[in-house]
């Protein structure tokens, strides 16, 4: 590769030589110590790489073997160079892209926060403005990235680990939030366990706490199931408790119900086949559309977005981004749904409402979905009945 | 007969190559040859090329034969051969 570039940079001609002893005259070169490159027979002869300087020493070799030499064609910087001397405006142009392309990755262009979910994204920019990096900073004024991640760490609380990449003239700041440590559970506070909502008990296991209901029986909505008031002492003596925190499972037979309101018609949005782009160029962090309507003319449309970022080798990235939308034609259009599929959307809707509020290991032991139509209006309710636990701890009653 | 070179090749444990100056020729596939030691270029044409070594004559045949790196000893050829003869 290096080797190419160089010899690109040297400058190389294409010869073809002909006459009876192309052989020895290519032995000859290699003896004498020039540099020919892919030969090839070209029409009755050879046809010849050879670096520029090596050019003018064949002559005495060519005389020698008696070959025809003939130039095919110059190539290399030195030659371009030598074409375009005159030109001066060209080699200003060519001076001034090189030294944008060599400036312009100096400077940070674009800032890329990833990794954030609860973190609050314009804390954690504040800090890195903090630190040096925002669109358009140089690169040399930011700090030490070991500080910049500590920094993080400690001042925002969501954030577990982040570090900072430098790409070209794109900052890429990744973020790992903290993931909540499962809580403690308190066994020592004093609480009751009441019952959530109505049901019929099927089962009443009392690990700790004074049991206050069997199975079999009904319970209301905040009635204590178990209590943490635990009487010890005999019929006669004087009364004593002590308090500890109930702990049991209280399976019971459950209703719960949903209701909500369903129309029988649903807007679509259909492509009609029409679509256009609309180019935006992003330079240095700002955005120019090369298109004033970014709709393209139509009344309703959807778009979809993609980004090219323009990235040099060595260099990476440097600041130019090209944004190319794809603008979709789209018509709306009522869709009426059959009296099925209304009440299989409205179950869907409904059953996740309920599964919502619902705790872990219930499970469902059977469903009623009831409906009524006025003027394509469903009022639709699901009741849905489960086995499920219903106790809940609240502070003990003193 | 074995040369006195020979002898001190094979008692030494040196490359061959290097001491009685033979030609050492790697083929790569059938697209690639290399050719140390040669002593110069005999014959060259799109379907054969004759190599002097130091002892004869090596003779590639094949189609579209071209000399990719050519040195003072050592020679890059490019193609798609049929055989790699001695003469």
């Amino acid at each position: 590769m290096f080797k190419k570039i160089f010899k690109f940079i040297a400058g190389y001609v294409i010869i073809s030589a002909e006459g009876k002893n192309q052989e020895r005259f290519i032995n000859m070169c290699l003896h004498n110590g020039l540099d020919i490159r892919d030969a090839e027979p070209y029409g009755g002869g050879l046809r010849l790489k050879v670096r520029m300087s090596h050019f003018k020493h064949m002559r005495r070799l060519v005389r020698k073997c008696g070959v025809r030499v003939r130039i095919l064609s110059k190539h290399g910087a030195a030659v371009f160079l030598k074409r375009n001397r005159g030109r001066a405006a060209f080699a200003l142009c060519a001076a001034a892209v090189c030294i944008f392309f060599l400036t312009v990755p100096q400077y940070i262009w674009c800032v890329e926060i990833n990794g954030v979910y609860d973190a609050d994204t314009e804390e954690i920019a504040a800090l890195l403005r903090e630190h040096g990096v925002y669109a358009g900073a140089p690169k040399k004024g930011i700090d030490d990235l070991y500080e910049i991640k500590n920094d993080a760490v400690h001042r925002i609380d969501d954030i577990n680990w982040a570090w900072l990449y430098i790409e070209g003239a794109k900052a890429r700041f990744e973020v790992q939030e903290i993931t909540p440590a499962p809580q403690i559970r308190d066994m020592e506070t004093p609480t009751d366990i009441i019952a959530a909502c109505d049901g019929v008990l099927r089962t009443a296991v009392v690990k700790r706490g004074e049991r206050r209901v069997t199975s079999g029986m009904t319970v209301a909505a905040g009635d204590v199931l178990i209590s943490g008031k635990v009487a010890v002492f005999s019929e006669g003596y004087p009364e004593k408790y002590i308090y500890v925190h109930s702990d049991g499972v209280m399976t019971a037979d459950t209703m719960r119900k949903e209701s909500d309101k369903f129309t029988d018609t649903e807007t679509l949005r259909i492509r009609t086949g029409q679509s256009k782009k609309r180019i935006s160029l992003e330079l240095f962090g700002k955005e120019f559309r090369l298109f004033r309507d970014p709709g393209g003319g139509y009344e309703e449309y959807d778009c979809e977005r993609k980004t090219y970022d323009l990235k040099l080798p060595l260099v990476g990235y440097i600041g130019i981004s090209a944004a190319v939308c794809d603008v979709y034609e789209v018509r709306t259009a009522e869709n009426r749904l059959s009296e099925s599929e209304v009440l299989a959307r409205a179950r869907e809707e409904l059953e996740e409402r309920i599964c919502r509020k619902l705790g872990a290991g219930a499970v469902r032991t059977d469903d009623e979905l009831s409906y009524t139509v006025e003027n394509g209006v469903y009022s639709v309710e699901l009741r849905m009945y489960l086995r499920e636990n219903i106790g809940i701890e609240i502070p003990a009653e003193e | 007969m074995r040369r006195l070179s020979e002898y001190i090749a094979d008692a030494l444990g040196m490359p061959k190559d290097v001491v009685m100056d033979l030609p050492k020729v790697s083929v790569c596939g059938d697209r690639e040859i290399f050719v140390e030691n040669h002593k110069g270029l005999v014959e060259y044409t799109d379907t054969e090329i004759r190599l002097k070594m130091k002892d004869g004559m090596i003779r590639v045949k094949g189609s579209g034969l071209r000399i990719i790196v050519m040195e003072y000893d050592r020679m890059v050829i490019n193609g798609v051969f049929e055989g790699v003869f001695y003469d």
